[in-house]
């Protein structure tokens, strides 16, 4: 899959080519703050004027250069489709070996940066419980009344909320057998089909490339090929679906 | 027991059958049982055929006393011997102390229920809904493909009645942490009900269901049929 360049975005990045790699290295750098912390006003104007350009030129570059660099990542494009991509910019061949080296050495990062922009629901951070027999109460003595207190504990947009509920014995189990099904559903066949790489949380599917030259590439190439088949099949799948519901 | 001389002088009526014919009686104690338990008791009970010869002002004093009277002896978990001798001051005969007592028995066990469940408590879990999902692709990032399970608890608040139920996301491994916690307490709950056996309970899974049964809360809907298998 290569990236489609638009004239615009071409343009600013041309002014790369007037610069020599270690200031192109150093643009890059900033991109990367850009996505890490938000722009800077003040550093692209101290850069423009060592430069000598306008402080708008260097913001620009440094925003096509995140650009690149967050599209690459959000395809997830492969090591040699973000060469030929890049390849229709004219760079110099140094300066296209270090964009590459950028894309791959943060991919990762860029990727979980991306990844918090999604939309989320309050996720599960932890559970506390606690048993409860209520002995009595104003209108009822010598009760025996089970019950388990619990804190759970949820994340939600980086806050940490807690909730105290209580549940009676009957409906604990209830609850067990319920959520022991759910994470059985994970090992049928047909979930198995679907899901084929265990995720941890957190972690999006990068993968990871092998340091004894190009064999360890092809084969995640040929993995990723495979899920994109997959991704399809499911679109089809889905497209019957939608059909028959039609 | 022992209930203050208002309601004592609500019951004495009762006692006489001058005011209260056996049939009145049996009328009364009916509706005074009904008006406590029964959620959509009839407002016009006391308007019965058989009650009509009594002085409305007497009729809603010795009903208020009879529903006293009753809600005390729940409270209290009053047997009978205490039923009877206090009715007994109060001048009652052996009939109407009988009638009184075999009517309280065949509700007490939902009177019980009633009372438990008044006063505050945390929101109570009812039930749970999951749904497993696949996470292909966003609008910000693609080939994202995480599974993740969205959950929702069913919560019920008590005394509002109001349900406001408990959303969240969570990976399989969170999953398998919350799971192993329930079931944990699970499992302490068995221990702490072999160390203290909770009234004659033992706690197997049968007898949970006892529990829940017993000491349920009445407007708490039950739980859908489980197997016991979970705590062998």
């Amino acid at each position: 899959m290569l990236l489609v360049l638009s004239e615009e975005h071409k343009e600013h990045l041309g002014f790369l080519t007037r610069l020599d790699s270690a200031v192109a290295g150093e643009l890059g750098r900033l991109a990367l703050e850009f996505l890490r912390k938000g722009a800077n006003a003040k550093v692209y104007e101290g850069a423009a004027r060592k430069l000598n350009v306008t402080s708008d030129v260097v913001q620009h570059g440094v925003e096509g250069l995140t650009y690149l660099l967050t599209e690459s990542s959000k395809l997830m494009i492969s090591e040699i489709d973000f060469q030929d991509s890049v390849h229709v910019l004219g760079f110099s061949e140094d300066l296209n070996k270090l964009l590459l080296q950028l894309y791959l050495d943060h991919r990762k990062e860029i990727r979980s940066i991306l990844g918090e922009l999604t939309p989320e629901l309050p996720s599960y951070h932890s559970l506390e419980w606690r048993l409860d027999v209520q002995l009595a109460s104003r209108s009822l003595r010598q009760q025996i009344k089970p019950a388990v207190t619990m804190k759970l504990h949820l994340n939600q947009n980086g806050d940490q909320t807690t909730k105290v509920l209580q549940t009676d014995p009957a409906t604990l189990l209830h609850l067990i057998q319920q959520l022991e099904q759910a994470l059985g559903e994970m090992k049928t066949n047909h979930c198995r089909r679907i899901i084929l790489q265990p995720a941890f949380p957190g972690q999006t599917h990068v993968p990871t490339l092998s340091p004894w030259g190009g064999g360890g590439k092809v084969v995640q190439v040929q993995r990723s090929n495979f899920k994109e088949q997959l991704a399809r099949k499911l679109q089809v799948s889905l497209l019957v679906v939608f059909q028959g519901l039609k | 027991m022992e209930l203050s001389e208002y309601v004592q002088s609500g019951l004495q009526p009762l006692a006489d059958p001058g005011c209260f014919s056996p049939r009145a009686y049996t009328v009364l104690l009916q509706t005074a049982f009904q008006s406590l338990l029964d959620t959509q008791a009839d407002q016009a009970a006391l308007d019965h055929p058989d009650l009509k010869q009594i002085d409305p002002t007497v009729l809603k004093h010795c009903h208020a006393a009879a529903a006293t009277c009753i809600l005390e002896a729940g409270k209290q978990k009053a047997d009978k011997s205490a039923i009877s001798a206090y009715l007994e001051d109060c001048k009652f005969d052996r009939e109407r102390i009988e009638q009184f007592c075999t009517e309280y028995q065949k509700n007490k066990d939902t009177l019980e229920i009633m009372l438990g469940s008044i006063g505050r408590c945390p929101p109570h879990i009812t039930d749970v809904s999951w749904r497993l999902e696949y996470q292909i692709k966003t609008n910000q990032l693609h080939k994202t493909y995480r599974p993740a399970y969205l959950m929702t608890l069913n919560v019920e608040n008590s005394g509002s009645g109001s349900h406001t139920d408990v959303n969240f996301s969570c990976t399989m491994e969170q999953l398998q942490d919350l799971v192993g916690k329930l079931k944990d307490a699970a499992k302490s709950l068995e221990r702490a009900t072999q160390i203290w056996p909770l009234g004659s309970h033992s706690f197997s899974a049968e007898r949970l269901l006892t529990f829940i049964v017993f000491f349920g809360r009445s407007d708490h809907h039950p739980p859908a049929p489980f197997s016991g298998a979970a705590l062998s």
